[in-house]
């Protein structure tokens, strides 16, 4: 009877736990989802390609950083320095042995484009919408690309998700530029034609649309036909190439977004209108800015750009971008009878493109820090990240709003693309083709220039500029780079532009940049209100040295002031492989000159 | 909870049904209330990151479940003993939890979730389930307790791997021999007499093991999957979900079989009053889950794991003891030592590169340079072979390697085993000739304890993020100066321990992985200290009590160690950024009392 009661006891509890004795050892996840699970809608497509509009950059949250007003430092250009030389522009990079932008994580968003590509075709429904989100992920890839296309030159073309067993694609060798120029063009067309135009059924603010594509894409062939027309001959060059299908490209590609007539430029005529383009909070109602990143201060994703912006970020805008200015009679500072020097921060800007009072901080009494205090001098005083080191002080993408420079509460948009960008990408193109006319030029650039009041450029009276960048090219070509240059100063393209003008060797190379005359900020008073408490002049002489003729030198004391910018014209253009991988896979060649 | 039956229907026979039921519920609750300060206007203000106020609730069940049964018989024929034991275990791991939030309290005299009312809520849960099954068997043998054999076997599944590679069958046999109790023992003389007890054993075996796979389902490709309160993107209605690819996974993923192969010596001598344990073995795997293989870049992803590396670790353990009385005085000391040494034996890295495993590798190795010392000026720099690879800039004050393949050039050459340039292995991280000593005294009522622990040999390289180590490594932000970083170079003080300082990246130039900076993380520690007084029969006994003893306790008195020559870091707790807590000396008292 005992016996029994144990036996009995023993089944129940078998039975009981061993409810699901079968599959006892069959486990899988409960709270998460895998492929089969997945790709079946539409809206299946839409999650997915929304993870790419969260990875677009944004303003960073941490000092020293200034979000795309920091690039044309950070980058390495002739417009913006920082406080300690850049080393990438004086030669001093190093090879890597691992990582250096070419790690798996490096490549692992185009691996995620490619997960998508490799699974969309599942998806059924509402065909209008799947082709939206191909679209979006097709220009994702194209942006992904061009990213390394610009960093290292010819590049593998990975068509899907690789897995290990994949060895024909894992060891394949890079290829030519123009091939991936291509690839990136071609993904672009697609995406052009999948996606809704702006406005029209389909399209949502704030997800890729069909202009969008289309500027990019003519960023991209303006960057691919310039370089190989101007690195022809060169290592960097593309044998047999000289980029004019890229430039017909560009123009076509830019006549998509100005011939949709959906676009325009905003504040035109407008007091402080330029300025006041970079600093909104919303540009809902923009006609210009194209495409943008919103933030919102309720949920915590806030910016501190304006914060940040209102100090001198450790940088400072150089001698150089500011002499690249017209005057206001659409003259060079070289030949101008309005020029009225480089005295005070006030003269270099009188008379001058009002572009430039918008871009530098000037200290006449109409430039402000925040709403509640007039700038009268650049930033000399706090931590070192917190000064300005040229004595011309950003102020593009500013906002004054005293409540957006709390911490917590910085909501100002990021501009991704605006149209002025078409409208330089159409008339370089054009001008690189030898077809721009008088016409293209007022479509183009004079409408920028009207903007701000400036007259426009007449091909047929172009003032010579003896102190042009490229004598040695045509003087619209000269003009036109000039133009791109101050519309689009510290937005983050002149490293890109003076890359595939192969310019370096000319701009930066033997360079030694210089800022403001430094007389001008002597027996600045600490209180104007208290004479007592003394003047700036020590923090001053010692922040800002100066070179023989007054102009500050900010690295006089270095290599750099010495004999310039090492720049290697052989070799800085592209970035090294790593060596690791160059040993992982033996068919990978180095770039040129590492 | 645990419940056994046990049934003998014959004598020998023994059978056991045993479960166990083991749950652990859990309820968190976080609180973050918003804290004012008081400004010199007298105004009240929240601090910073103290508002919103917020509120998180999570609650979670582990239910852990193992159910037993096993039958054993044994039986003796003679001087020869049986035991013969089978049986079956089954366990599952199921974990089921629900975790929420809000932040904007209401107030924050009653904090809860309802009474929040933040607009972005978040809730999460959990639930995963880890099963495993098998059969076990055991035979033992011994004749006249001479000679002992034992024979296991295991055939184990697990819910961790897909079916086909679930199951592995792990068998092992031991053997052993008590020498002493052989006829002849008794007339070795001399021998017998001092050794009282001495047995040899041998074993070789094979066990599964999974404890390197972390998660309970490697093989399942997940999705990541975020929630729209998760995003930073605004779409025009709003942020949205979003789903991302899944990592790549190793469905093929299986058990680590580990066959280990064990001698030692048991042995009590001088009337028991020594006694020596020995043990050295050999533990190898052939399908070890090493460090994902290298594969080009392109791929895009992390390379899951997978069976694919083989090691072999040799090691000893030796302890030795004695204990005594004499008299009123006893005494009880014990010392072990162990080493060991870690080889990977196959590893699919065909060129060698040093950043991963390779065949030949010991494991731990440190690759660096060789330092010469520091550059005296630009002369020096001048002269000396190109560090130009490393930083484009030295000079006075800067590390200088040495060029130990000639080519003048400091650099890594191809990072591989066949060509590393200047790199060399410079030392292990390896801990070698572990070492505790126990004594135990006691003198009528008086007791006291000691255990000193340490390692004999160690290196330690600390890279270019500890600040704790370099006292300057970058900007002002990431710079922690104590006194030992004292001792730097400067114009005047050109033999400093460390290297010239920069507010800058550039130190990482002068922290390459070298020679200077390695440190002996060798050490000894005083460990505690223990002294008692027990209080003595007749007293004890008039208040009542059982046993009354008072002790005084010291923890961490003292550590030997030439890491502390110039830095602070303790040589028992490294982390990877030595930014903890240090350890702490404690003196305590105390008092046990026995009702």
């Amino acid at each position: 009877m005992k016996k029994n009661k144990f036996l009995l006891i023993f089944i129940i509890l078998s039975v009981a736990f061993a409810a699901c004795q079968k599959n006892f050892l069959d486990r899988t996840p409960k709270t998460s989802i895998s492929d089969g699970d997945y790709w079946r809608t539409a809206n299946d497509l839409r999650l997915y390609v929304n993870n790419f509009y969260n990875g677009l950059p944004s303003y960073i949250k941490s000092y020293f950083t200034s979000g795309i007003y920091s690039l044309d430092d950070y980058e390495g250009t002739d417009n913006m320095v920082n406080r300690d030389y850049s080393r990438f522009l004086n030669g001093e990079s190093t090879l890597p042995s691992s990582g250096g932008g070419w790690s798996s994580g490096d490549w692992g968003s185009i691996r995620s484009v490619n997960y998508f590509l490799g699974k969309y075709q599942n998806a059924t429904g509402d065909q209008a919408a799947i082709n939206k989100y191909l679209g979006e992920a097709l220009y994702f890839k194209a942006y992904y690309y061009y990213d390394k296309l610009k960093r290292f030159g010819d590049l593998p073309w990975v068509s899907k998700a690789l897995t290990p067993t994949d060895s024909t694609e894992l060891y394949s060798p890079r290829l030519s530029r123009s091939v991936i120029a291509d690839s990136i063009i071609a993904i672009l067309d697609k995406a052009i034609e999948l996606l809704p135009s702006k406005g029209a059924a389909g399209y949502e603010d704030f997800r890729i649309y069909k202009e969008v594509a289309a500027l990019f894409q003519s960023r991209i062939a303006l960057y691919e036909g310039t370089w190989e027309k101007y690195h022809a001959g060169t290592p960097y060059g593309v044998s047999g190439s000289n980029g004019v299908k890229y430039l017909n490209k560009a123009v076509s590609a830019a006549q998509i977004v100005i011939n949709s007539g959906k676009f325009g430029l905003d504040n035109i005529g407008a007091p402080k209108g330029y300025f006041n383009l970079f600093n909104q909070i919303s540009y809902s109602a923009s006609k210009e800015v194209m495409f943008w990143r919103q933030y919102n201060a309720d949920d915590g994703n806030v910016t501190f750009i304006a914060r940040y912006m209102v100090v001198g970020g450790g940088r400072g805008i150089t001698r150089n971008l500011v002499e690249s200015y017209l005057c206001t009679d659409g003259k060079p500072i070289s030949v101008s009878p309005l020029y009225q020097g480089d005295e005070t921060l006030v003269k270099v800007a009188t008379n001058r493109d009002p572009r430039l009072s918008q871009t530098v901080q000037i200290n006449d009494g109409n430039h402000y820090l925040s709403d509640t205090s007039r700038f009268w001098h650049p930033a000399w005083e706090g931590a070192n990240e917190d000064k300005d080191y040229t004595g011309y002080q950003n102020c593009k993408g500013l906002n004054t709003d005293s409540r957006q420079q709390e911490i917590g509460k910085g909501t100002q948009g990021l501009i991704f693309y605006r149209y002025a960008e078409a409208l330089l990408n159409l008339i370089e193109a054009k001008a690189e083709l030898g077809t721009a006319t008088q016409a293209d030029v007022d479509a183009t650039i004079n409408l920028l220039r009207s903007r701000v009041g400036m007259p426009g450029l007449n091909i047929a009276a172009i003032s010579t500029d003896p102190n042009w960048d490229f004598p040695e090219l045509s003087p619209l070509i000269n003009e036109i780079r000039r133009e791109r240059r101050v519309e689009l100063a510290i937005e983050g393209y002149r490293h890109d532009d003076i890359w595939r003008w192969a310019a370096a060797g000319k701009l930066i190379k033997g360079w030694k940049p210089k800022g403001a005359k430094r007389s001008q900020f002597m027996n600045f008073l600490k209180d104007w209100s208290n004479p007592g408490k003394g003047n700036y002049n020590d923090i001053v002489s010692g922040l800002y040295p100066v070179d023989d003729n007054d102009y500050i030198f900010p690295y006089k004391s270095n290599v750099v002031g010495n004999s310039g910018f090492n720049f290697k014209t052989d070799r800085d253009y592209l970035s090294p492989l790593p060596t690791n991988q160059l040993i992982l896979n033996p068919n990978l060649k180095q770039n040129p000159g590492w | 909870m645990t419940g056994e039956f046990v049934i003998t229907p014959l004598k020998g026979w023994v059978n056991t049904v045993n479960y166990t039921y083991e749950a652990n519920i859990w309820n968190n609750s976080d609180h973050l209330k918003t804290v004012y300060e008081t400004l010199p206007s007298g105004k009240l203000a929240p601090i910073d990151y103290t508002y919103p106020n917020q509120f998180t609730r999570s609650v979670g069940f582990q239910y852990h479940q193992v159910l037993n049964a096993f039958s054993s018989y044994e039986f003796d024929l003679k001087q020869h003993y049986f035991k013969i034991l089978g049986g079956y275990v089954r366990e599952i791991n199921d974990n089921l939890s629900m975790g929420g939030g809000n932040n904007n309290l209401y107030t924050d005299n009653v904090p809860s979730i309802s009474t929040a009312y933040g607009k972005t809520p978040w809730i999460s849960d959990g639930r995963s389930q880890l099963a495993s099954e098998g059969v076990f068997g055991r035979l033992n043998y011994n004749f006249s307790e001479k000679y002992l054999l034992e024979v296991v076997g295991r055939y184990d599944g697990t819910s961790r791997f897909l079916a086909d590679h679930r199951w592995g069958f792990y068998p092992g046999v031991s053997a052993g021999w008590n020498i002493n109790k052989e006829k002849f023992w008794d007339k070795l003389g001399a021998i017998s007499e001092h050794i009282n007890t001495l047995k040899i054993r041998a074993s070789y075996g094979a066990q599964g093991d999974q404890s390197g796979v972390g998660s309970w389902y490697p093989f399942y490709p997940s999705l990541g999957t975020a929630a729209p309160t998760s995003g930073n993107w605004y779409f025009s209605s709003g942020r949205e979900a979003r789903t991302g690819a899944p990592g790549l996974v190793n469905p093929n993923i299986t058990w680590i079989t580990t066959k280990v192969l064990n001698f030692g010596v048991d042995l009590n001598a001088f009337r028991n009053r020594f006694s020596l344990v020995f043990e050295t073995y050999k533990r190898s795997a052939d399908d070890f889950l090493g460090p994902a293989r290298d594969l080009p870049a392109i791929l895009g992803t992390g390379v899951p794991q997978e069976n694919v590396a083989a090691i072999k670790t040799t090691g000893f353990e030796l302890t030795l003891g004695w204990r005594d009385r004499i008299g009123d005085f006893s005494y009880n000391l014990r010392g072990i030592l162990s080493n060991y040494k870690g080889v990977v034996t196959k590893y699919p890295n065909d060129p060698k590169l040093i950043s991963n495993w390779y065949v030949g590798e010991e494991m731990g190795a440190i690759y660096g340079y060789t330092t010469v010392g520091y550059f005296t000026g630009d002369a020096d720099v001048a002269n000396s072979p190109s560090q130009s690879k490393l930083y484009s800039r030295w000079g006075a004050g800067d590390i200088k390697y040495a060029d130990l393949n000639g080519d003048g050039i400091i650099d890594w050459g191809k990072n591989t085993v066949d060509d590393m340039g200047d790199l060399r292995i410079i030392g292990n991280t390896t801990p070698k000739y572990q070492y505790s000593l126990f004594a135990d005294l006691g003198w009528k009522n008086w007791d006291a304890s000691l255990f000193i622990q340490g390692v004999g040999k160690r290196q330690f390289f600390f890279g270019s993020g500890t600040n704790y180590f370099w006292g300057i490594t970058g900007s002002e932000w990431q710079s922690s100066p104590f006194t030992v970083h004292m001792d730097r170079w400067t114009p005047t003080n050109t033999d400093g321990y460390f290297p010239k300082y920069y507010m800058s990246g550039e130190n990482g130039k002068n922290m390459q992985t070298q020679t200077k900076y390695l440190q002996n993380a060798a050490y000894m520690r005083l460990k505690n200290i223990q002294v008692g007084y027990t209080l003595p029969d007749h007293l004890k006994n008039s208040i009542g009590l059982q046993k009354l003893r008072i002790f005084a306790l010291v923890e961490n008195i003292f550590t030997i160690s030439p890491l502390k020559k110039h830095s602070t870091i303790d040589p028992e707790t490294f982390f990877s950024d030595m930014k903890i807590y240090p350890m702490q000396r404690s003196y305590s008292l105390g008092v046990n009392l026995t009702f």
